[in-house]
């Protein structure tokens, strides 16, 4: 157990825990990550935490290189389970009116829609780190048959809340923003609200994801 | 109060920027040149971080109606005082009733100005950083539109002051800029680092406050796909194109390309004075040279500042 560190600019340093995806890297991460911040060490400015690799900003004049190494290297973790996991229920309207490309994927897939949504539903994943916009979550666990290519021509602009598959990955758009994830749904859940004083993000690196389905109505009554 | 005529082609209220959500997929925003940015508050008599204008390409045209000192600092964009020109890098009293516009832009690419005061901004998450994707800062989180008010600060008199000719960057094409060795840069081809550090980039059309995309040398030799990782302001990556992107203070916090280098530190503000078709070459140092160089600099930069 342990990482590698490389200098990243002259005011970050990239660790890299493993060369490849897997559950234990990801818990080593959270572990690290959850440590490194209660030390709260002066001259550290961000923490970007991904698949394998922990990106660690500092402020060169407050800390040097050398010391931050230091630290990091008295870093305790480990590659344990978080004893209360913690499970977000994210509720999801898979009508057509939303799910845009359902058709494309029940037939690239051979599964009807219904078929579809039970799968798509009755996955855990977890939240193997968070990026690309605000709030959005990069999630392991999508059932195999649910696999298909993204689309050829991305879309300008997708609307936040939107539920799309892409290769081996499901996930919902926190903002809008550009997308090429086929679309089967949409939530009326906010990932990222700047007005939610008491915590602007819905989810964190190492929560779970569960998508619920409701009705168009049940959506339009979420709405209000 | 300012009272927003035209709005300019892409003008936001910036500071520092937001640097306690990265972790949840926020880029930091704030302003791309923090050296114009610092100067302009100084010639103000504003406390370093305050909020300012931060204008690209296209200057605006703001009507004040009261009295107040205005600093404007960067890209020469031909200001004006009602049709007169004006001078930059110092104290300007602009007088109730006047309107202060821009025209050709000269040198540089983005204008910083300050108010005494600041333009009466609310922090929203931290700070007062525009970042238009999230709507988040500034002015509802937007650019500037024409009818916009700021509420300027009660008049007080200021004195004036210049900004030090050594501290007046001239932009020019071809300066060189300077980086570190990037945490993939032994991915690429000696070949590919000899083109990487000889060669002359144009910078593309394709500019905003995500990033800077470069035209020149390619640096397309296949590459692994990269499993995601965290960005930081001044990485440059290299996508399957083979044209180099320099990643700015917008960027996505993650990303999946190669990053051959970083600009360092103290070259960072130049970035923010790159206009499309400017020609730039990279020069390698260490990662002691960089950060002892940024020492220096600070340094001169505390003495004005604070002095």
């Amino acid at each position: 157990m342990g990482f590698i560190s490389r200098e990243f600019g002259d005011s970050a340093v990239l660790l890299t825990f493993s060369e490849e995806i897997n559950k234990r890297t990801h818990l080593e991460i959270v572990s690290f990550v959850k440590a490194l911040k209660k030390k709260q060490i002066n001259g550290i400015k961000g923490i970007v935490a991904a698949y394998t690799t922990v990106t660690v900003q500092y402020d060169f004049l407050v800390l040097s290189y050398s010391d931050l190494l230091n630290h990091l290297g008295n870093i305790n973790f480990k590659a344990d389970e978080e004893p209360n996991k913690k499970v977000i229920e994210i509720p999801v309207c898979y009508d057509a009116m939303f799910a845009l490309d359902m058709e494309y994927l029940c037939s690239y897939s051979g599964l009807s829609k219904e078929e579809v949504i039970k799968r798509h539903t009755s996955q855990e994943y977890l939240v193997h780190m968070i990026g690309f916009t605000p709030g959005f979550f990069y999630l392991s666990g999508l059932d195999i048959k649910l696999f298909c290519p993204r689309k050829e021509t991305p879309r300008i602009k997708i609307e936040s809340g939107s539920i799309g598959v892409a290769g081996y990955q499901t996930g919902m758009y926190s903002i809008d923003s550009p997308g090429g994830w086929q679309l089967i749904g949409k939530s009326p859940m906010l990932l990222f609200d700047k007005k939610n004083k008491e915590s602007y993000f819905k989810l964190r690196q190492g929560d779970f994801v569960r998508f619920i389905a409701i009705s168009l109505d049940e959506f339009k009554a979420y709405e209000k | 109060m300012i009272e927003v005529l035209k709005s300019g082609l892409f003008s936001v209220i910036q500071d520092v920027g937001r640097f306690e959500y990265q972790e949840f997929g926020m880029p930091t925003s704030g302003v791309l040149d923090l050296d114009s940015f610092r100067l302009a508050n100084w010639l103000v008599g504003n406390i370093t971080g305050q909020e300012v204008l931060e204008v690209v390409l296209i200057g605006p045209s703001l009507k004040f109606h009261g009295d107040a000192f205005v600093g404007i600092v960067g890209a020469d964009m031909s200001p004006m005082v009602d049709g007169v020109s004006v001078s930059m890098n110092s104290t300007l009293h602009v007088t109730k009733g006047a309107v202060l516009s821009f025209g050709k832009l000269v040198s540089g690419f983005r204008t910083y100005i300050s108010v005494f005061g600041g333009f009466g901004i609310f922090e929203e998450m931290g700070s007062k950083s525009t970042y238009v994707n999230a709507k988040v800062g500034g002015v509802d989180g937007r650019a500037l539109k024409k009818g916009d008010f700021f509420k300027l600060q009660k008049f007080k008199n200021l004195p004036v002051k210049s900004i030090p000719k050594r501290f007046q960057i001239q932009y020019f094409s071809t300066m060189p800029i300077r980086i570190t060795e990037g945490p993939e840069f032994n991915l690429f081809t000696s070949l590919e680092i000899s083109d990487f550090l000889s060669s002359e980039f144009t910078l593309s059309s394709d500019i905003n406050r995500m990033g800077i995309r470069l035209e020149g040398a390619l640096l397309s030799s296949e590459k692994e796909e990269m499993i995601s990782s965290g960005i930081v302001n001044g990485a440059i990556q290299v996508p399957s194109n083979g044209k180099p992107i320099i990643l700015l203070s917008e960027a996505q916090t993650t990303g999946g390309y190669p990053r051959i280098a970083n600009v360092i530190k103290s070259d960072l503000p130049f970035l923010g004075q790159l206009a499309p078709g400017s020609k730039i070459r990279f020069r390698k140092v260490s990662l002691s040279e960089a950060q002892l160089d940024y020492k220096n600099k600070e340094q001169q930069y505390a003495r004005l500042l604070n002095g």
